[in-house]
């Protein structure tokens, strides 16, 4: 018996592997097949209805396309979870806000540099991504405290562009 | 008839000239940039050659580098698709100096309508109705102040020598002017590499009603009904229908003559969409002039049975128009859903990367335009158009429920995409009814959606992930305890999971 702890838009559910083609989700025993066909398509028979869905796996965090939808979770063994939870208590000190870049892009223009006062909803980059330009606002009243990267700079996604205080 | 044709273009268009071509018996030759070298127009042309950088303005957008290329390969007419070169003046005369024939209009009409000011000025003398506001560019701030307060707030800022919703600023109140006109020219220079700006009343609610024209050069035209392209967000369409709900015969006619009349005022010939505002009366207004094939021209070829493209390239070769208006009918209803590598849930943020896995649907009335395939790279460089399903029926009801199957059917992964987007759209009542305007999109159904942080899934499709989540993992940990794949030959593993 294999324990999983999976997570799925903000909710979290116990599912138990028992070994004997059955996965226990909410008390309830589901008789299941899975069959991979290839590093990124799985079948999984469940409920009377065969699913054929394409995936990507990394580290634990799925992307599934299911009839169209996509699905985004994240899985860990009961173990790992209870580690992680330790981790977050601990990481839980706030260290101001970052900017993030919320798509892979040019950094046109840096509005704001290091020590500038900025106000909520305040312009700080420029971002051009596909011939548009982005104005990246700050979430916060503050002071920029520095500023990573520099005007002409490619940044990817979820990059760290400056940290406002 | 043509013996070889270039195709200034890649993606999904660059696709669909090349089909028309290879229908015709033309043969096609493509043009790639350095990360183009693995894309599904380039593979599918007959011949293929290295443009440049990824970067558009020193391939796609270079116009000495194409034309030189078209001499040296022998090509006798240039297909410039949508976007890049094909509304470009200065690209489509150099063309013609070179002898080789531009398969569109004249750099003539293109200017007269490319400059949307001048634009204005032609319809307004040949009584096309148009949007109240300037027929000049306007310069300074303080110019676009005063214009402003003449015609009254809202304003639109808009690019000279725009379109695509680049360049264009929608003004509440004169305290926003300074950054949106700053915008505005800087985002026009960038695009069309002209700053020029031009103010407009902003219209409330209108609906975004266009009508396909074609012309051939002997003075012939005609028009292939209209599109309804309300379901926008920036000013970019991404539902289009054919016929409108909201046009009736009588407004046809009206419509359709108008924009016969735009198009004769130019001297326009080859295909091209004259684009109206629609007001909640049903007055129209012109709103520019696109000359050249749209990205929606699939939803006027499902209802007319016209090959436009195939037609495009008979009357740029000389060709008379092989139909007339009478010769058309109106058949069933078409729609079209644009696929954007985009995030509906992260402010619709582009989505870059490798198509993992593709699978498109199929059966009837679905047809699928589109410039990827498994493995395809999506880069930052372009339009984030991917694909585009179009969908017919005999009513309007049957076109949407089977846009609705083979939307569901149509597997992206590995870039994210707005498929989900349309599931909201056709399941709207606005949007059933036909009640929906231009900002019915960004304004009613975009502020319902962005209460949701991820897409709502039923509860079936969400135990089959939850389950699903945890059998891979499990795989994947017996794949590192004991270094055999699942689908190796170890029956322990079979029996266990199987």
């Amino acid at each position: 018996m294999n324990s999983f702890v999976v997570s799925l838009n903000n909710k979290k559910f116990n599912v138990e592997i028992d070994g004997k083609g059955n996965a226990i989700l909410g008390g309830t025993a589901f008789p299941y097949q899975m069959k991979i066909i290839s590093g990124n398509l799985v079948l999984l028979k469940f409920n009377n209805k065969i699913y054929k869905i394409p995936y990507l796996n990394k580290n634990g965090n799925f992307k599934f396309l299911i009839d169209g939808f996509p699905v985004n979770t994240q899985v860990r063994t009961k173990l790992q979870e209870e580690l992680q939870k330790l981790i977050k208590e601990k990481a839980s000190k706030k260290k101001g806000d970052e900017i993030i870049a919320p798509m892979p892009g040019l950094l046109l223009k840096v509005l704001k540099n290091s020590g500038d006062e900025v106000k909520k909803g305040e312009a700080v980059v420029i971002l051009e991504a596909m011939k548009m330009e982005n104005e990246i606002r700050s979430p916060i009243d503050g002071t920029v405290k520095k500023v990573f990267k520099s005007e002409g700079a490619s940044i990817e996604k979820g990059e760290k562009i400056l940290i406002i205080q | 008839m043509f013996k070889k044709i270039l195709i200034a273009n890649r993606g999904e268009i660059a696709v669909r000239i090349i089909a028309a071509c290879k229908e015709l018996g033309i043969k096609s030759a493509a043009v790639y940039s350095e990360i183009d070298f693995n894309s599904m127009h380039a593979a599918l042309s007959d011949e293929a050659y290295f443009i440049g950088p990824p970067a558009a303005s020193q391939s796609y957008l270079n116009i000495d580098k194409i034309i030189s290329l078209a001499k040296k390969i022998g090509a006798d007419a240039i297909h410039p698709g949508y976007g890049f070169l094909s509304e470009n003046p200065v690209f489509i005369s150099e063309v013609e100096k070179s002898g080789i024939t531009f398969i569109g209009p004249s750099a003539k009409s293109v200017e007269m309508m490319g400059n949307k000011t001048a634009a204005r000025t032609l319809m307004n003398k040949h009584n096309v109705p148009i949007v109240p506001g300037t027929t000049q560019t306007i310069k300074t701030i303080d110019e676009v102040k005063e214009e402003a307060g003449k015609i009254g707030y809202p304003v639109m800022l808009k690019a000279a020598a725009g379109g695509g919703g680049k360049g264009m600023r929608l003004v509440n109140n004169p305290d926003d002017l300074q950054s949106a006109f700053d915008r505005a020219k800087n985002e026009a220079l960038k695009a069309f590499g002209n700053p020029d700006i031009y103010l407009e009343k902003f219209i409330e609610n209108p609906k975004h009603i266009e009508v396909q024209i074609i012309g051939d050069k002997f003075g012939n035209y005609a028009h292939i009904f209209e599109r309804e392209c309300s379901i926008q967000r920036r000013h970019q369409k991404v539902v289009e229908e054919s016929p409108s709900v909201f046009v009736d015969e009588n407004l046809r006619k009206e419509i359709t003559q108008a924009a016969v009349k735009a198009a004769k005022a130019c001297g326009y010939y080859n295909a091209g969409t004259v684009e109206f505002l629609m007001d909640k009366n049903k007055n129209f207004y012109f709103l520019e002039m696109n000359t050249r094939l749209q990205v929606e021209h699939p939803v006027t070829e499902l209802v007319s049975g016209i090959d436009l493209v195939k037609e495009q390239i008979k009357i740029a070769a000389g060709e008379k128009l092989s139909f007339s208006n009478k010769d058309l009918t109106l058949n069933g209803h078409a729609i079209e859903c644009r696929i954007y590598a985009e995030d509906i849930h992260n402010n619709f943020a582009p989505s870059t990367g490798k198509i993992e896995y593709h699978s498109v649907p199929s059966g009837p009335g679905i047809r699928i335009d589109r410039g990827i395939e498994t493995n395809s790279v999506v880069p930052v460089y372009y339009d984030p158009l991917l694909a585009k399903v179009i969908t017919w029926g005999k009513t309007r009801y049957e076109a949407i429920n089977r846009m609705k199957r083979a939307l569901a059917q149509y597997q992206i992964l590995g870039v994210t995409t707005n498929t989900e987007l349309f599931t909201y759209i056709l399941n709207s009542n606005d949007f059933l009814n036909g009640t929906f305007d231009i900002n019915f999109l960004e304004n009613v159904l975009l502020s319902e959606i962005n209460g949701l942080s991820s897409t709502e899934i039923s509860k079936q499709t969400e135990e089959a992930a939850v389950i699903l989540s945890a059998l891979l993992k499990q795989v994947e940990m017996e794949k590192l305890k004991t270094g055999v794949g699942y689908n190796g030959k170890n029956k322990w593993v079979e029996q266990k999971y199987e």
